[in-house]
């Protein structure tokens, strides 16, 4: 569900009806344009990616019952066409160094992150591996034991031996690391954050 | 009809954000409508990050890529993290490597000696205390060749810092020889990258163009003669403005320097995001 919204909850059972009649698949859908749209606020540098994305689906939330009715085409192309203008007002009020107040459509211009230690990486990643189950930890230690020509052996094998093609466990391994990554950073501003209290 | 799958070399010059507007648009529309588009470029972008953490990539491509992945500072943790993960992951495989392999010489061994006749322990022992003592000699051998071997390096490596030195920069150095060297790899030297090896040349003054835009607060040079695996690394170095532009000063004792292919890795150091490296190389001539 589209986090801060103040469309009302059928608005929203509307979108997912307009994205898809099959609930299930809409919500499926739902979701990887939620994940694409991330990753391409991400590529423009985009201080917030999550929070344009939640402003990209609220935008088309109040526009969809007009749109069910006169749209044509794949939705997925009207959700890209409002993130570029939203990409587009982020870039201007980013080159005109404005202040606004709309956190959602911009936020704040990015913070400067202070490089954590590395033993703080560390702690935070032992952490994370724990909180995997044995068979994922296992899986992505085995994914990236080997590195430059040797991986690739090393991938094939894991994938002969979990029965999937290499596509299958690349794309899978992208989703398992991409799981730990978010594990390490949220443990990493806890850390910060105590730091910062002691 | 389905549109066709972009190719993974426009996929990569498209994440290292080399391609124009409109080519950048009709990608973008594909990797939000097309499952199987998006499932491409998240694999490549991942082995994108990997060859950059593996140093893999152009120095060009380096730089395209630090723009485009290293452009905020939580852009910049993120690829911390990635290192991180594949760092423990492969050091995790060595050590259990490393373990797996010393539990299983010993079973194999000593079942090895399980033998029915006990008339064969006598020989097979005689046998073992020779291979023993042998071994013992040899081991010795080994261990002083080495202690000279580290006293060698350890000799040269103080040499080399004594020349580094920071308050020996900028000292004009007697009988020393001047190298202006821009990145290259071995593939590019030429005789511009060349000197010729002179009893009366003691010391060889490098001068490594830096021409990444990022500045580091200090460097380190690995030094190599190609097809020899000794490095000696020299740690320490800071970056100069000189005439043609950003340059590191590097100075080597000529005596170190025997003829053949030399390369050198100039990485940053002290910032927050991994360093970026640059590599250079010269022929030394008889």
């Amino acid at each position: 569900m589209p986090q801060n919204s103040d469309a009302p909850p059928e608005s929203f059972d509307e979108l997912l009806a307009w994205i898809n009649p099959d609930r299930e698949l809409a919500a499926a859908t739902y979701l990887d344009i939620r994940r694409a749209l991330v990753k391409i606020f991400r590529w423009y540098h985009c201080a917030d990616p999550e929070g344009m994305t939640d402003e990209t689906f609220e935008r088309v939330t109040k526009q969809v019952h007009h749109l069910r009715e006169t749209f044509e085409g794949d939705p997925k192309h009207f959700f890209y066409g409002v993130a570029r203008n939203l990409i587009k007002e982020y870039q201007k009020t980013v080159k005109s160094y404005v202040s606004i107040d709309d956190v959602q459509l911009a936020g704040d211009p990015p913070q400067e992150v202070d490089e954590e230690s590395s033993e703080m990486r560390e702690e935070c990643l032992s952490s994370c591996l724990q909180n995997l189950t044995t068979e994922k930890r296992d899986l992505i230690l085995a994914y990236y034991a080997r590195e430059k020509s040797a991986k690739i052996e090393q991938r094939i094998a894991v994938a002969e031996q979990l029965g999937v093609s290499i596509e299958t466990l690349r794309v899978r391994m992208y989703r398992l690391r991409m799981a730990l990554e978010q594990c390490i950073e949220r443990c990493l501003d806890e850390l910060e954050r105590a730091n910062e209290t002691d | 009809m389905k549109e066709e799958f972009p190719a993974d070399a426009l996929i990569r010059r498209f994440l290292l954000g080399d391609v124009d507007e409109e080519e950048r648009e009709r990608i973008e529309r594909r990797f939000i409508s097309d499952h199987e588009v998006y499932e491409k470029i998240i694999v490549l972008e991942d082995e994108l990050i990997e060859d950059y953490l593996e140093n893999s990539l152009t120095a060009s491509d380096r730089e395209k890529f630090y723009a485009q992945y290293g452009h905020t500072p939580e852009e910049r943790r993120r690829l911390r993290i990635v290192k991180a993960i594949k760092d423990h992951a492969v050091a995790e495989a060595m050590s259990s490597q490393r373990a797996r392999s010393a539990k299983s010489k010993w079973p194999n061994f000593l079942s090895a000696l399980r033998l029915r006749n006990p008339g064969f322990l006598i020989p097979v022992a005689t046998v073992l205390i020779i291979a023993f003592v042998a071994g013992l000699v040899w081991l010795m051998d080994i261990r002083n060749k080495r202690a000279e071997e580290t006293n060698r390096r350890a000799a040269i490596e103080r040499e080399l810092a004594d020349l580094n030195a920071p308050s020996g920069v900028g000292k004009v150095t007697p009988q020393a020889f001047s190298l202006v060297l821009p990145p290259g790899s071995v593939r590019s030297v030429g005789p511009e990258n060349e000197f010729r090896a002179r009893t009366d040349i003691r010391v060889v003054e490098l001068q490594l163009l830096w021409t990444q835009k990022e500045q580091y607060p200090g460097y380190q040079a690995v030094l190599r003669r190609v097809g020899d695996s000794e490095r000696l690394t020299i740690p320490n170095l800071h970056v100069q403005e000189t005439a043609g532009g950003a340059a590191v000063p590097l100075k080597l004792p000529a005596h170190i320097l025997t003829r053949g292919l030399y390369q050198i890795t100039l990485s940053g150091v002290g910032s927050d995001a991994p360093g970026q490296a640059e590599e250079y190389s010269f022929r030394v001539r008889d």
